[in-house]
């Protein structure tokens, strides 16, 4: 069912929408809870990660805008900050790597709402110009957090591919953006 | 300043974000034990008001399908839909106390439709005044309809597709090619881009990675034929690599959109969306999917203003949608019984016999 089905039905019948919407989205909004939890929580925990995620949903839809997104990447960013969440409630923190870092001007106000998200949005429209598969690894690595191993298995490719590409990416990321922001 | 690329993305919303999450593919898990926290005891209550509800289903089932073999007319002209709650029905038979509605549309929208096509051509009354719209015809009561409806006024229409649709992807034929041949080009050339890339990189100095592990690799993924071809005598063929990269990410960025195009196409025959319909006049399209055989069917909604566009420019409009066809007792009479053939192609016989049918009714040219 497409999202404007899925929220017609959620309108017309929240509990019917919702069963909708789990049949849907549980094994996606699993996928994005187990790769960022899997070594720090067991799997009941990562369970309930992921019912939150729904309960969450289930109080927010309404302010949805599927004009604005897929109700796929609505639910995954829902899912990916609880995940976050539970994380930092673990005291688990994921390790900053290195090559990681984009050198911003010291005149740059991130403290200024409007000046940081014109920033994500470069960012990120500069990262969904490198094109697959490179766009699909700095996500992953760098948005989800997921490991150099999970990301070469779901995109079929050598860890050593990944790693790879991923640093080449940041490079090529740093160059442009050092020209832009 | 540096900032880490992960924290400046921390803070980025769903509109940022839109299609990043595409390649994420769904993993198996205990969908019945996070529905049972998600939903609560909710679903249990509804379940025994379920069950009560069952004997009565079962009468009505009984009912309606002794009217069906009664009255046969009824049993053919029926265009099954299956609703997200998995029930079969007739989509012409809605109305606004059903409960399947609430699959379908929004309640409101329910009660801002005020005409929807109910029968098939051959089931036409008789009686049925025909009227004519640039070349299409109409029953009087859709003209009439469009003439008084205001713009927030809404008309349901079925249409409907046969297709055969394979079970999977891999026999699917999209443009001449099976969803295997998009699949295998996509396997074969996302590695070889891959390789070179690495290639690339050792040749530029980092021989040391080469030695240790990423050699090993090339030969395990693609073989010493291929291996061979860039590097000989213990030396990079930097200019063949560089030429083969560029060449390589063409054809992988190719192979991926080609494939991603495929699967798109797939997924849209599988899971029925009226992409075209909402290109062409931006219809809402709800639909259904009925098995055997495998049909889709479609109820598209309209406004007065997108009804217009879609008649006065039908033929290009089927064009457009292609094998999608609207009920023809909306719009052309071809199988319409010979005798009342003489009824078409005049306008209808009322009082206001003097326009002409041709003309835009007022409020639709407003729309």
């Amino acid at each position: 069912m497409d999202d404007k089905a899925v929220i017609a039905l959620l309108t017309s019948d929240k509990n019917k929408g919702m069963e909708q919407v789990l049949k849907q989205y549980a094994g996606f909004v699993f996928a994005i809870v187990r790769s960022r939890l899997d070594n720090v929580c067991d799997s009941s925990e990562i369970e309930d990660c992921v019912s939150d995620v729904f309960i969450k949903f289930s109080d927010v839809w309404e302010s949805y805008e599927p004009e604005k997104s897929s109700l796929k990447t609505y639910l995954g960013v829902i899912a990916k900050n609880l995940a976050s969440n539970c994380l930092r409630d673990k005291k688990a923190t994921l390790s900053l790597d290195d090559d990681g870092f984009i050198e911003i001007p010291d005149n740059y106000d991130l403290t200024d709402e409007a000046a940081e998200k014109e920033l994500i949005k470069t960012v990120i429209g500069q990262i969904k110009l490198l094109g697959p598969p490179d766009s699909d690894i700095i996500f992953r690595k760098y948005y989800l957090g997921q490991s150099t191993k999970r990301i070469a298995k779901d995109l079929k490719l050598t860890a050593s591919n990944v790693d790879v590409r991923a640093h080449r990416a940041m490079e090529k990321l740093r160059n442009i953006l050092g020209g832009m922001i | 300043m540096k900032k880490n690329l992960a924290e400046i993305l921390q803070n980025a919303d769903a509109s940022d974000l839109n299609g990043m999450f595409d390649t994420i593919s769904a993993e198996k898990t205990n969908e019945k034990n996070i529905k049972n926290k998600v939903l609560g005891n909710k679903a249990g209550k509804k379940k025994s008001v379920m069950w009560k509800l069952v004997p009565i289903a079962a009468s009505f089932a009984l009912v309606v399908t002794a009217c069906a073999l009664v009255i046969p007319r009824l049993a053919n002209r029926t265009n099954p839909v299956l609703t997200p709650q998995g029930n079969v029905t007739d989509p012409l038979s809605i109305k606004p106390t059903d409960s399947s509605l609430n699959a379908l549309l929004r309640r409101n929208d329910f009660e801002r439709i005020i005409w929807s096509d109910k029968y098939e051509p051959a089931y036409l009354p008789v009686k049925t005044k025909i009227t004519e719209y640039n070349g299409i015809k109409l029953t009087k009561e859709l003209y009439d309809r469009l003439k008084t409806a205001s713009d927030d006024d809404l008309f349901a229409i079925t249409a409907k597709r046969d297709i055969d649709i394979p079970e999977k992807f891999e026999d699917f034929v999209y443009e001449g090619k099976t969803g295997k041949e998009y699949l295998d080009e996509h396997n074969k050339t996302y590695p070889i881009y891959g390789a070179l890339y690495q290639l690339e990189q050792c040749a530029a100095g980092n021989t040391a990675a080469f030695e240790n592990h990423i050699r090993d690799e090339i030969i395990e993924e693609l073989g010493e034929e291929f291996l061979a071809k860039y590097y000989h005598d213990g030396d990079f063929d930097k200019e063949r690599i560089q030429k083969d990269l560029d060449s390589s990410r063409d054809a992988s960025v190719y192979a991926a959109r080609a494939y991603e195009e495929a699967f798109s196409a797939y997924d849209g025959a599988v899971h029925p969306r009226l992409y075209l319909f909402r290109e062409y006049i931006g219809i809402e399209v709800y639909t259904g999917f009925h098995e055997e055989p495998y049909t889709f069917y479609y109820i598209a909604v309209m406004t007065k203003a997108q009804l217009s566009t879609l008649l006065s420019d039908y033929e290009k409009a089927e064009k457009t949608i292609g094998e999608f066809n609207f009920n023809e007792s909306c719009f052309s009479m071809v199988s319409y019984p010979e005798d009342d053939i003489t009824n078409m192609n005049k306008p209808p016989q009322t009082s206001d016999e003097t326009e002409d049918p041709n003309q835009i009714p007022d409020t639709m040219s407003q729309g």
